[in-house]
């Protein structure tokens, strides 16, 4: 039985090592940074190239339609980031003023990021909902 | 619609408590679930025996494959079987 | 009703303690009063579960937004269709939707075990109600379902919501989502079932296999709807979201998909324990591990843990729901372990080429593909807990890695058929193997030459003919055999083939609807897409097509308003068929929403999509050349129907079969 346990260990290994050498070049390929506006304020030259993925709040009235693609801009607080949308997909249906998004992209020289993807969720639904309801539950838990 | 509400505890309650006051049963015995255990097994054996029997038709197996697989699963089935007569003579006992 | 709802809850509570304690200690102690107790406790959790939904249901139908969730989850103009499944709309509802399924299967359970397996039953019950109780306090605690709204001193509810309820979320106003997550549920749930079966014997070292051979086919029907729900998601996304595709590695997603690895490596490896009573731990830890990132997925989805585009926010059910995890791995796992004795394997791998031996690089690879899925979802959370900094993994890794996984599978589906338990012999497998591997290689080159390269692709598209040939072969071989030896005419051979085993004849019909699902999944490699502003008789080409616009409407409805583009689309100047892609924007939940159109044929799928109102008022067309899409539907349906075939019970003896065989197997 020794041989027979040799060659399955053999051909596990092989799996595995196929698996993470895989793993490997498709995560650089595909890893982006989780940054909030203000981070990105204060980072400031430091994040350009990299691949980044940046939530925020869409500026209300700040959603623009031009010929090189969409613009608005992403808000946290005080800071306030100019987007452009590249991607292909249209945008999202939870994409309008106020709604909580997460831009994927890579900030230009001009410090726009220019985005390939949108995720948006409606701020005003869930969010709120949910907030008032984890803080009421800590109230009467304390 | 407040009489409903305080009738659901009691039905409950009194759904749940009876089995506990029923006059001490003992479970059936674990050689009845061995029993059970067997025949599957035998039920399991027969079908291997007959799918390997299809896979030689099918042209699957090499004659001398299929002979000591059928040798050995016969084995089996054959202890099976003895096992199942011996529970059985017990329980008449 | 909220009062009703609220106390069939908080009943609820200690009829599953009560019940799982009087199960436990029945079963150990050996007493049949307590046993009893405990199932009946299981059927009165399930009657108190129903009670609780109904009411909820009843709040609904009445528009009672004095009740947060349905304030928060309906509008007094929503369709009744849609009132009755807000019930599973929201994180409250889903979970306590999710507990009254559990009962129902408990219940299920209960009865078709009345007289069998009773050692094993009383510790199923008990497992069965800790898990309702976990649901339960969940929802008593952390998601109630029964909150009313809160109000301020002015009568205004906080946080504000419209009088006449805030509406359901427009993108799950499809009937795609309608059935979506019920069955997706019947399938997380389902797994419960071999779970409790599996501890159940583990704990009291039941002889034999039975509690497998007494869960396969609990376990086959919920992995059944467990890939029914995961193509109605595909499809959902697909026709609703409006983005072109079925698939994204969304978190979300990847929660349904972990699970399913694990269950179909499951669904693989049973057979093995039960011919040969091998891989006994494997399967223990499978089952395991199964239920659990069922649960974990439903975490997913419920906690917001990883952000994504539809996990619900942020919200204390994390706490619960880590709590329950981490008491079901520790318990589990440590059972496995205190067992292993008594899960010692009856014998051993005997070669590389044996059928034993594909079935456990099927299971190897399924579980590497699961933890590779696992660890780029919760990346994000792994890194910033060791690193402080949130790194995202997106589709390439999923794809890089899963792609080849995939292939090698899909190669294993049509290899593995053709070898023999315990060993293969060389001549007989050169026998199998010729046509299949002929015609592989002719298609391949065919495509090859009709200018084919993406490479996967067509790889993928060889390997589907390599695997459909092979499954053909075994019916024609099949039968051929039944027709020799009994004379059967072809129909009624391929027939007897399905009764007299249906779970192999019935798994290669999954396996052709999993080529079938591979060949929709190549076709992606060739996707097109364009978009442009067309005014009313603006036109626009792609692959072949032109589409023209004829008018733009305007329009409203009581739920919504709307802006249309009427579509003539031709293919190769003929026409084929008007569409009328449209956006809406809904009222009560102040969101817009895309309804796409699309064209689909054998070939490819054209899918438009109303973008946006453009700058010179006309419409913005987002227009997708997705070839084979319909494969992949097509291939889920016969998936299904092949599994519902593996249901199908043994036709024992039907029309006598060679007197020799049966005799001499029968009575040696």
């Amino acid at each position: 039985m020794r041989p027979m346990r040799g060659r399955f260990l053999i051909g596990t290994g092989i799996v595995l090592a196929a698996v993470l050498w895989l793993a490997f070049t498709g995560f650089d390929e595909g890893k982006a940074y989780y940054r909030t506006v203000e981070e990105l304020r204060e980072e400031g030259e430091a994040s350009a190239g990299k691949r980044l993925k940046v939530g925020g709040n869409v500026e209300a009235g700040s959603i623009v339609w031009k010929e090189d693609g969409l613009h608005f801009r992403l808000t946290q607080n005080e800071a306030s980031l100019p987007v452009r949308y590249l991607g292909e997909a249209p945008v999202p249906d939870t994409f309008k003023d106020g709604s909580q998004a997460v831009v994927e992209g890579t900030v230009a020289s001009d410090g726009t990021l220019e985005a390939v993807k949108i995720q948006a969720k409606c701020a005003s639904k869930y969010e709120a909902e949910y907030g008032g309801e984890s803080a009421g539950a800590g109230d009467s838990r304390s | 619609m407040s009489i409903l509400l305080l009738l659901l505890p009691v039905l409950v309650v009194a759904a749940l408590l009876p089995p506990l006051f029923r006059r001490g049963t003992e479970m059936r015995a674990e050689r009845e679930d061995r029993i059970c255990a067997l025949r599957e097994r035998k039920r399991v054996l027969l079908a291997a025996i007959r799918e390997l029997d299809f896979d030689r038709e099918m042209g699957k197996l090499s004659e001398a494959d299929h002979e000591a697989e059928r040798e050995r699963m016969k084995r089996e089935a054959a202890e099976v079987l003895i096992a199942i007569d011996r529970e059985e003579g017990r329980s008449d006992a | 009703m909220n009062e009703l709802g609220s106390l069939a809850l908080i009943t609820l509570y200690p009829v599953t303690l009560f019940g799982a304690a009087a199960s436990f200690l029945g079963g150990h102690n050996r007493r049949e009063g307590l046993v009893s107790a405990g199932e009946r406790s299981l059927v009165v959790s399930f009657l108190l579960l129903t009670l609780s939904v109904l009411s909820l249901v009843v709040l609904f139908l009445k528009n009672n937004f004095s009740n947060a969730y349905v304030a928060n989850h309906s509008n007094i103009d929503l369709p009744t269709f849609y009132k009755l499944t807000a019930l599973w709309a929201g994180q409250e509802g889903s979970l306590l939707f999710w507990n009254w399924l559990l009962s129902l299967y408990g219940i299920a359970v209960l009865w078709s075990n009345r007289n069998r397996n009773r050692d094993l039953m009383p510790y199923v019950t008990a497992i069965l109600l800790v898990s309702a109780f976990f649901f339960t306090n969940m929802n008593l605690l952390a998601a109630n379902p029964f909150r009313p709204l809160v109000m301020d001193h002015a009568g205004t509810p906080i946080p504000y919501a419209p009088p006449d309820g805030r509406g359901l979320n427009p993108l799950l106003q499809h009937p795609a989502m309608v059935v979506h997550p019920p069955v997706l549920y019947l399938g997380f749930v389902g797994f419960v079932v071999p779970f409790a079966f599996a501890l159940a014997a583990l704990w009291t070292r039941a002889p034999g296999a039975g509690w497998l051979l007494a869960t396969r086919r609990w376990t086959l029907f919920a992995w059944l709807f467990l890939s029914g729900g995961i193509l109605l998601g595909a499809r959902w996304a697909y026709v609703e979201l409006g983005w072109g595709g079925y698939w994204a590695w969304d978190p979300v997603e990847n929660a349904s998909l972990m699970p399913w690895l694990t269950g179909t490596a499951l669904l693989h490896s049973v057979i093995i324990q039960e011919k040969r009573g091998m891989l006994k731990v494997w399967n223990a830890v499978l089952v395991v591990t199964t239920y659990l990132l069922c649960v974990f997925g439903t975490f997913l989805t419920r906690s917001g843990i990883v952000s994504s585009v539809h996990a619900f926010a942020q919200s204390p059910v994390g706490h619960y729901f880590v709590g329950f995890l981490a008491l079901g791995v520790v318990f589990s796992f440590g059972l496995i372990w205190m067992r292993r004795e008594y899960l010692r394997s009856d014998a051993t791998l005997d070669s590389v080429l044996s059928r034993e031996s594909s079935f456990f690089f099927n299971n190897l690879v399924f579980l590497v593909s699961c933890f590779a899925v696992l660890w780029g979802t919760l990346f994000p959370v792994l890194s910033e807990a060791v690193r402080g900094e949130q790194i995202s993994v997106g589709p390439p890794y999923f794809n890089r890695i899963n792609v080849p996984i995939g292939l090698f599978l899909l190669f294993l589906t049509g290899f593995a058929p053709l070898l023999a338990w315990r060993r293969t012999s060389w001549p007989s497998l050169r026998r199998s193997f010729a046509w299949p591997a002929a015609l592989m290689l002719a298609a391949g080159t065919i495509l090859f030459l009709l200018a084919v390269r993406a490479r996967y692709a067509l790889i993928c598209f060889s390997l589907s003919v390599f695997v459909a040939t092979t499954i053909l072969m075994e019916f024609y071989r099949g039968g051929r055999v039944r027709r020799r030896q009994l004379g059967e005419s072809w129909p009624r051979a391929l027939a007897n083939l399905f009764l007299r085993n249906p779970r192999r004849y019935g798994g290669y019909v999954v396996h052709f609807g999993v080529v079938l699902l591979f060949v929709g999944f190549a076709g992606s490699s060739f996707n097109r897409s364009r978009a442009e502003e067309l005014s009313p008789g603006g036109e626009m080409a792609i692959a072949g097509y032109t589409l023209r616009v004829e008018n733009l409407e305007e329009g409203e409805t009581p739920n919504y308003d709307f802006a249309r583009a009427r579509v003539v689309l031709e293919r190769r100047g003929r026409p084929v068929g008007v569409y009328r892609p449209e956006r809406r924007f809904y009222y009560a939940s102040e969101q817009p929403s895309t309804e796409v159109e699309i064209h689909s044929t054998v070939r490819e799928d054209i899918y438009l999509v109303y973008a946006s109102t453009g700058e010179k008022g006309g419409a913005v067309i987002q227009v997708y050349r997705n070839p084979l899409v319909l494969w992949v539907w097509v291939g889920g349906i016969v998936l299904v129907l092949g599994g519902l075939i593996c249901l199908v019970p043994m036709r024992r003896e039907g029309p006598p079969i060679p007197k020799a065989s049966e005799s001499e197997g029968g009575a040696p």
